[in-house]
């Protein structure tokens, strides 16, 4: 017989608060449920161009039997890799199944119980979630004008505040900080708590004044900067993003590290796109600016808000509920990003596709703003 | 907002038998005054508890089972919650209509689920996991407002900022509201302000304020968890002079955007609210119907509800008869939520006996809230008893709840529409799935 089981009881109260994030359900199955004939993904900012060739190529030639062999639990040639790139050690970096585990890594490797992490009301949530389902406080200090505010972030800092994350450029809002404010902020930390800059979108950005990080690691220890191959990359499906920081730093964190989390297919297709001759890069920001410029054209036309930063998105505040435009948007094959579980109710994020999906998404908001 | 408070509480275990009367009597009393219970509503539910009690022991606990009674105070109210584990009940009887005798024959001193209902403000009949909870719920006694003739002045600054309010605020709060908008069209709960602030204390209820460079109040909105997955919003009131719309408007969007950006991030699905002026919030909410309602002395109340969901929809699964497929394809053709319909049909399988419908009277309100717990093959003369004994106790109010998402639910569709319901509004997500409201016609005086 089945025993019953308190699972009230043994599961802690910050996890019995937290409220787990719902994934959406499968193409077929969204098509089927809102009865439209495709579907255009416009709410996970990924690169419609796909892979570059290099990375393709390197997809497509992969053995099954490999599949039977354990991953190299290091990443130990993409650490090469990246070590001969930016002029440092393969020590300094860490690999994970995507960005969001390395937040994890960073979280678990620096705070206890009483302690807390200080970042944006309004940013990727991930940083907060991961806080508060590991019982540690999430400071969220408001924007300001749309950026990640500086003077407030060192003012709410207390004795128990370890990490400060700054999401550089900003999803959702595109804001960044330039090299000058960025060497400030932790000029003013002055290496008492780690600074983690998420630099899952710098690919995209196109601004010389752009903080070249990696090279701020030698000068900063206590700055650590977080990549992705999801975006710009487009590997998102194979789950691969690495942190890079000062050697103690990196030392540290990897005590909380899960080894062989990052397939051998992700860290093949990795390699590729770090040898690949930057060509896929450039057609991608292309495509971006162009669209952008498509859609902000016809966003100003309606007289609607938005704002378009660094990335290849762009935030809209609609004359409705978020909530309502997205329903109303899958229905005629096109899905976006409700920005209220981002503190921005009534505003959607859209991800800058190819001019056939940027169409579509255009049709379907004359659409729902004509009635 | 969902961090779980503690609640103040005392807890006893009693086996179901008459001679432990005294017993939980004495308990639910002194736990009553000292949760904070005046003395005259610690009597009151002390005398419900009574009733409850002994109906317990000899018509649904029949074999000794054991009772656990928690009193616990929330804010501005005390409840008794009664429970016991669902095996071995006499399930007939846990309606609140059960009574040996046919309603017309039987003794009112027989029924005394209704008589322990009488003397508290909401009773209500729950069934959580494996166990049966009866809750006796009383609200605090607490002075009511009284207001001087002067009205406060009109707020006219530009600037505004929004902040948690405290307590002498949240009073505040409430005496501007009483003074700017009619008595009919806001909660009980502005009328008597410490009501108000032990309701935020409490934890359930939420509020913020805009508030001017001086501390000025230019409004205020509230907010509770309804359900699991609903918060129901309160406001937003504006406290604007009429003829300078537009910082008026300025702050109601505030307001509400403040609270949407809080509930964005917590367990909530969808939000609901009811508000006090029309045109405004078409921009945040969608409009779902409205329900007329009356009041004892035959006044007809007319509240619009509107909702708005909190993520993205990934759809449901709806089941209904197909007596209410027009309804149901129209509501959601205009709400546009894409949802799976799949009938449900009596295809003749064998069914329990009895039925248990869950009664939530709200005594204030003269409303009475049904729910079905148990299919059973009598619903039919299950539900007209409690129709009898509604009109007999003067509630006009009856809304029939039906929970989309379990089927079993649905299935009782056909016989609520036999009986004079109607089916008025759908409630996005409010249970299981949606919840489908349906109610009963003709309601008026
Ligand atoms: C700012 C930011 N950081 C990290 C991630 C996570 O990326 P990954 O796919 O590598 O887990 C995302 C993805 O949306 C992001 O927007």
């Amino acid at each position: 017989m089945k025993q019953p089981v308190s699972f009230q009881h043994l599961a802690p109260d910050y996890i019995q608060r937290f409220e787990a994030y719902i994934p959406s359900k499968p193409d077929d199955e969204l098509k089927r449920l809102f009865g439209c004939s495709h579907l255009f993904r416009l709410n996970n900012n990924e690169n419609p161009l796909g892979p570059c060739l290099s990375a393709a190529r390197m997809i497509s030639s992969f053995v099954p039997s490999q599949a039977s062999i354990y991953p190299s639990g290091d990443c130990w040639l993409l650490r090469q890799k990246l070590a001969e790139k930016h002029g440092m050690d393969p020590n300094q970096f860490l690999f994970g199944n995507g960005a969001n585990e390395v937040i994890a890594f960073v979280i678990k490797a620096f705070c206890q119980k009483g302690d807390n992490i200080i970042t944006a009301d309004k940013t990727f949530a991930v940083y907060e979630w991961v806080a508060e389902f590991s019982g540690i406080e999430a400071r969220r200090v408001p924007l300001k004008d749309y950026g990640f505010d500086d003077d407030e972030m060192i003012r709410v800092i207390d004795d128990h505040t370890k990490i400060l994350f700054v999401c550089n450029p900003n999803n959702p809002t595109g804001t960044y900080w330039d090299s000058g404010k960025l060497r400030g902020f932790l000029n003013r930390i002055n290496g008492r708590r780690i600074v983690v800059v998420d630099e899952a979108y710098c690919e995209f950005v196109e601004k010389p004044d752009f903080p070249d990080s990696m090279s701020m690691i030698a000068e900063y220890p206590n700055l650590v900067v977080f990549r992705t191959f999801s975006k710009m990359h487009a590997l998102a499906g194979l789950r691969i993003g690495y942190l890079a920081g000062s050697s103690e730093a990196v030392d540290i964190i990897r005590r909380t590290c899960v080894v062989y989390s990052v397939n051998t297919l992700a860290q093949a297709a990795a390699l590729a796109v770090l040898e690949d001759n930057g060509e896929h890069v450039q057609q991608t920001r292309d495509l971006v600016r162009r669209q952008k410029q498509v859609l902000t054209e016809y966003l100003a036309n309606w007289g609607l808000q938005f704002l378009s930063g660094e990335g290849n998105f762009i935030m809209i505040r609609l004359p409705m509920s978020d909530s309502l435009a997205y329903r109303r948007l899958m229905m005629q094959g096109v899905m976006i990003r409700t920005m209220t579980g981002f503190r921005f109710p009534n505003w959607i994020r859209v991800t800058i596709a190819l001019p056939d999906a940027m169409d579509s998404f255009m049709t379907g908001l004359n659409n729902i703003l004509k009635t | 907002m969902n961090a779980p408070v503690l609640l103040p509480h005392t807890s006893i275990r009693v086996t179901a038998n008459d001679m432990f009367l005294p017993v939980v009597m004495t308990f639910v009393e002194q736990s009553s005054l000292a949760l904070g219970l005046g003395k005259p509503e610690a009597l009151k539910m002390t005398l419900a508890s009574e009733e409850l009690f002994l109906h317990l022991c000899r018509v649904v606990i029949p074999n000794l089972g054991m009772i656990n009674i928690r009193c616990a105070c929330k804010g501005h109210v005390v409840r008794s919650d009664f429970s016991f584990p669902e095996t071995s009940l006499n399930l007939h009887a846990f309606n609140i209509t059960a009574s040996p005798q046919p309603l017309e024959t039987a003794d009112m001193d027989q029924m005394r689920l209704i008589l322990a209902s009488r003397s508290v403000d909401r009773l209500k009949i729950r069934r959580k996991k494996n166990l049966l909870q009866i809750s006796l719920i009383k609200e605090k006694k607490y002075p009511q407002a009284l207001d001087g003739q002067k009205k406060p002045y009109p707020f006219t600054c530009r600037d505004f900022a929004i902040h948690c309010p405290t307590a002498e605020e949240l009073k505040f709060l409430a005496l501007l509201i009483r003074s700017f908008y009619a008595n009919n069209k806001i909660p009980r709960f502005f009328q008597y302000p410490g009501m108000l602030v032990d309701m935020i204390r409490g934890g359930d209820y939420h509020a913020i304020i805009a508030q001017g460079p001086a501390g000025e109040i230019g409004g205020g909105i509230v907010w509770h968890l309804l359900s699991d997955k609903t918060v129901e919003v309160i406001g937003p009131y504006i406290f604007g002079d009429s003829g300078s719309s537009r910082p008026v408007l300025n702050i109601a969007a505030s307001l509400i955007e403040a609270c949407i950006s809080e509930v964005g991030r917590t367990s909530a699905i969808a939000m609901i609210c009811y508000p006090p002026e029309s045109g405004q919030y078409d921009e945040y909410f969608e409009y779902l119907g409205h329900i007329n309602s009356y009041s004892t002395s035959g006044v007809q109340v007319q509240r619009s509800s509107w909702f708005r969901m909190i993520h993205e929809d990934f759809g449901t699964v709806v089941w209904a008869t197909k007596d209410i497929e027009d309804f149901l394809q129209q509501t959601y053709r205009r709400l546009f939520l894409s949802r799976d319909i799949r009938k449900v049909a009596d295809d003749g399988e064998t069914q329990h006996a009895h039925s248990v419908l869950s009664t939530n009277i709200d005594r204030l309100r003269y409303k009475v809230s049904l729910d079905i717990l148990w299919p059973g093959a009598d619903i039919e003369d299950n539900l007209s008893r409690h129709l009898q004994l509604f009109q007999k106790e003067g509630i006009r109010n009856v809304i029939f709840e039906i929970d989309s998402g379990i089927a079993w639910k649905s299935a009782i569709i056909p016989c609520l529409l036999k009986n004079g319901f109607q089916p008025i509004q759908i409630l996005p997500y409010a249970g299981d799935g949606d919840v489908i409201l349906f109610q009963l016609f003709p309601c008026g005086p």
